[in-house]
């Protein structure tokens, strides 16, 4: 076990260093000069003069890269050019929003597909199956901003249920912040559960054919005890193998979302940070989010361990 | 059952083809997914001669007009007609798509087959690449590139080609080592061809169907990430029409006028769902092993 | 005293080209602590049997006839009913001990499994009997091996495992499907004295399905030969094998190579291959392979025919011969 988490984790130092990498190429290297990234081809001499000492941008890329890592390592991450303050801070403002979100649409997701995709496989080619198939092709071919439209143009438009986007921010109270945070929930959840519901379906019907569960039948366990007992748990692998690669598709969605309800989250927060070319708070963003789809899938490693004693111990 | 695996499938395959094409024929849901996916290509194919009006006009005169007959779906916000700029935005999402998916097939497909033939360090290295593409959501990607060289259509193809080579080096990759594994494979190189002759000769044949399969769904995901894209504003520029960017224009109406909210996005899920349909279909009807269990 | 009395059992299984008869009108009896091989090819039907004397039959599949259990017919009985016999009163061990053992638990725990639904024995007490069993089916160091998960043992030990768990309710019959086919040959043999010696000691009845004439006729006392999804020729094992009747049987037994045989000598095969189950003809199911069939192999089923004490054959062609 502790070698397989020592390889596990350094696969995903690996991992990390190299988004790291990437990132700070895509954004301070190969565009070229990173003080006219920012302020455009037409600014001044004396004002990209001005970043560039302010910023430090002056140095060679190598130290500059050097330098941003020792600051993550301190836990700096510098500050914000367009809203002079440090991006720790507004990153934490900021999860308030994106983190409720992404794990609510997780949890829904799991819970409503892991539902589905038990009953469609227990009722096997009969009408519950096709129509909890056909709801899945559905939800895989609607994109999520479109679904969060229509959601808004039901119950904010006609309905008056539900706001129509926004965030009061949890001081305003708990229930004004669910209220805000359910349509996007739903509409993060669509994609998530379309998948997983199909992924749960195949995986307990193909475990359910399996010889070790014609055994528990055999020792006299009735359909429903041989799936609980049997089934689920060996059926639950590629689920969460699923699950672990939806996370890029959550943090994605996050950013897509929060700009349908105008929330403001991580995900908004890099896209104006994108309108305003506030590098520093790009990069590191955009690093967070690669690390915590990185974090997410070391996780469900370790979950896999938990499940499958053939991975925890070996023979 | 030893005699059947040394044989090389896909050379033993040939006279099933007539009875693949009755299969196709009978198999519902695929032939839905044709017609919807042919539809789309014949509206993009058709709005490179004729639309039933301009879809980059703006006639102020006949703006956030109901449908009626000489405007199928009606007109959005600048009085375009919104059938015209929906079947020209057909043409953006199929570029994009195409482009995207035969860059990342291309190199993708050549890396898996490497890595399955030679293993060892090359298929590590490879391994890792597609790890941290998966870090790398396509949105992320295509982001990245908008602040460093500002937003454009070529972020988005670019963005998807990258993450396609991951996509199809993982399961090129899986599916060519499972071939090494067969009989005739052994066959062949105990008869003494190189690696690269029987990854020619018959690796990458028996492969096709993943492929395939691969690539209409890698469409599909193309489709659903440009939109996404150009609805952020990162994706295609004005005026070149999108249906991404025609949801985005449409938010502002929708407290009056949300029926315009709905066609760009019904013809995305349409697509979608036809070239799904197809991806599903071909698996059904290349592997009718896995098909009972779907 | 008869334990398991099977008569005219059909079984109907779903195929891609309709329905079609996996088993056809198969009867025997089963004496208590009597022990019975059913021996064939691949597809013959000896599992399906096998499997609907416990009602596990393959979704879409229809069985008729009657399989009495002490008077009561499993076949008319309902999931719950069936139940309470599976693991209780039948037990069944299977080909193979790789896959028929679940990944994910602890052996103790599955073999504990049935003890918890039949006898409603749980925690001490049912680990003090996995124990037993476990000591009793000859596992090596029971106590640390009740922890370990099925890919921790030898494909052997996990046999051990799958007959420590059918013993497990003391059931009337154990019906094991070829139960070393999957293990190494030197394996084998110590599985089989394993089965051999638990019958005699608990008195339980025996039915052993297997492709392989060795194994049963070491093993059992009487012998039915199944082609077709139809028994062909049955017998006590001794009657039997001094003098094989049905043409099938005939060519079975040639098809094994024996240890004295002339050096050189040609082993015979039986022409043709096994037939897919709606090929088969529609009388004798051997007619199409058969060196002696004539047109009334086509047309009539071939009644079983008693031509000895305790040896009956289906066969339209076979001569009376010995002392009967």
């Amino acid at each position: 076990m502790s070698v397989f988490l020592a390889r596990r984790f350094l696969s995903f130092l690996i991992t990390v260093s190299g988004a790291s990498v990437i990132i700070f190429l895509l954004l301070e290297v190969l565009p070229g000069d990173p003080a006219l990234t920012m302020l455009g081809v037409d600014a001044p001499d004396s004002a990209i003069e001005a970043i560039r000492l302010e910023l430090g941008l002056d140095r060679p890329a190598f130290i500059r890269y050097v330098d941003w890592i020792a600051g993550l390592f301190r836990g700096e991450m510098g500050l914000s050019y367009v809203y002079k303050v440090p991006v720790t801070e507004l990153i934490g403002q900021r999860l308030h929003v994106t983190l409720p979100l992404a794990i609510g649409a997780m949890v829904l997701a799991t819970l409503v597909s892991l539902s589905l995709g038990i009953f469609a496989a227990t009722n096997h080619n009969r009408i519950g199956d096709y129509g909890v198939m056909g709801f899945s092709q559905l939800g895989l071919a609607i994109p999520d901003f479109w679904f969060g439209i229509l959601l808004i143009i039901l119950f904010a438009v006609v309905l008056h249920w539900l706001p129509s986007g926004g965030f009061p921010g949890w001081d305003e109270g708990i229930w004004r912040g669910v209220r805000s945070l359910m349509l996007p929930v739903f509409t993060q959840a669509l994609g998530l559960t379309a998948i997983m519901t199909r992924v749960t379906r195949s995986s307990v019907l193909e475990v359910a054919r399996e010889d070790f569960v014609r055994t528990a039948r055999a020792k006299g366990l009735s359909r429903r005890a041989a799936l609980w007992r049997h089934v689920l748990r060996n059926a639950l692998v590629p689920v969460l193998t699923i699950g672990g690669l939806l996370v890029a598709t959550v943090v994605t969605g996050t950013l897509i979302i929060e700009n349908v309800f105008a929330l403001p989250g991580l995900g908004k927060l890099i896209f104006d940070a994108i309108s305003n070319r506030d590098l520093m708070v790009v990069k590191n963003v955009v690093l967070l989010f690669a690390a915590i789809v990185v974090v997410v899938n070391f996780v469900v490693d370790i979950l896999y361990a938990l499940v499958d004693p053939r991975i925890r111990i070996q023979s | 059952m030893a005699r059947m695996t040394s044989i090389d499938p896909e050379h033993a395959q040939g006279a099933a083809d007539l009875g693949f094409v009755h299969r196709a024929l009978r198999h519902r849901s695929f032939m839905i997914g044709l017609v919807l996916t042919g539809t789309m290509i014949f509206l993009a194919l058709l709005s490179l001669i004729w639309t039933p009006h301009s879809a980059t006009e703006i006639v102020i005169a006949q703006r956030l007009k109901p449908p009626s007959l000489s405007h199928w779906f009606g007109t959005d916000q600048f009085g375009r007609d919104i059938l015209s700029m929906i079947m020209a935005g057909a043409q953006t999402s199929i570029v994009v798509g195409l482009i995207a998916v035969s860059l990342g097939a291309a190199v993708g497909i050549s890396l898996g087959l490497w890595a399955a033939a030679r293993r060892g360090w090359t298929e590590d290295v490879i391994m890792r690449l597609s790890d941290l593409n998966m870090a790398f959501p396509v949105i992320l990607i295509a982001i990245l590139l908008t602040a460093g060289w500002g937003p454009g259509i070529t972020n988005a193809i670019i963005a998807l080609g990258i993450y396609n080579i991951s996509v199809f080096a993982r399961q090129v990759r899986g599916a060519g080592i499972a071939m090494w594994e067969r009989e005739f494979i052994l066959a062949a190189r105990a008869a003494g061809k190189g690696d690269l002759s029987i990854t020619v000769a018959h690796v990458l044949p028996n492969i096709v169907s993943v492929i395939v399969v691969q690539a209409t769904i890698s469409f599909a995901i193309a489709i659903l990430a440009e939109a996404a894209l150009s609805y952020l504003g990162v994706g295609s520029q004005p005026p070149n029409p999108s249906w991404g960017r025609m949801l985005s224009e449409s938010q502002s109406y929708i407290f009056f006028k949300p029926v315009i909210a709905v066609w760009p996005g019904l013809a995305i899920v349409l697509s979608v769902l036809g070239l799904n349909l197809i991806g599903d279909g071909l698996r059904d009807l290349v592997d009718p092993r896995l098909a009972r269990q779907r | 005293m008869t334990l398991l009395s099977v008569r005219d059992l059909t079984v109907e299984l779903q195929t891609s080209r309709g329905m079609a008869a996996a088993v056809r009108g198969v009867s025997f009896d089963l004496e208590k602590g009597g022990t019975l091989g059913i021996v064939g090819e691949s597809g013959c039907g000896k599992s399906i049997t096998a499997l609907s004397l416990l009602g596990l039959l393959p979704d879409g599949a229809r069985a008729t006839g009657r399989v009495d259990l002490d008077g009561t017919d499993l076949l008319s009985l309902d999931e719950d009913d069936l139940c309470h016999v599976r693991g209780n009163r039948i037990a069944m061990i299977f080909q193979e001990p790789m896959t028929s053992l679940n990944p994910v638990h602890r052996i103790g725990r599955q073999i504990a499994e049935p003890l918890r639904l039949h006898r409603g024995l749980g925690g001490a007490g049912a680990r003090e009997e996995v124990l037993r069993l476990l000591h009793r089916v000859g596992l090596p160091d029971p106590a640390r091996r009740i922890n370990a998960y099925p890919h921790q043992l030898s494909g052997g030990q996990r046999q051990r495992v799958m007959i420590a768990m059918a013993l497990s309710c003391a059931p009337d019959i154990l019906l094991a499907d070829e139960p070393t086919t999957a293990l190494d040959v030197t394996i084998q043999g110590q599985i089989l004295d394993l089965i051999n010696e638990l019958v005699e000691d608990t008195g339980m009845g025996l039915i052993l399905i297997s492709h392989d004439l060795g194994v049963i006729s070491e093993s059992v006392d009487n012998v039915a030969v199944m082609y077709g999804g139809a028994i062909v020729e049955q017998g006590t094992t001794d009657r039997l094998f001094a003098d094989l009747v049905h043409p099938y049987s005939q060519g079975l037994f040639a098809a094994v190579p024996r240890p004295g045989a002339v050096r050189g000598a040609r082993l015979q095969t039986i022409a043709g291959t096994v037939p897919e189950l709606a090929d088969l003809p529609p009388a004798c199911t051997f007619a199409d392979r058969c060196a002696k069939a004539s047109p009334v192999c086509w047309r009539e089923t071939p009644a079983m025919t008693a031509f000895g004490p305790g040896h009956a054959a289906a066969c339209h062609h076979h001569e009376r011969r010995g002392d009967a």
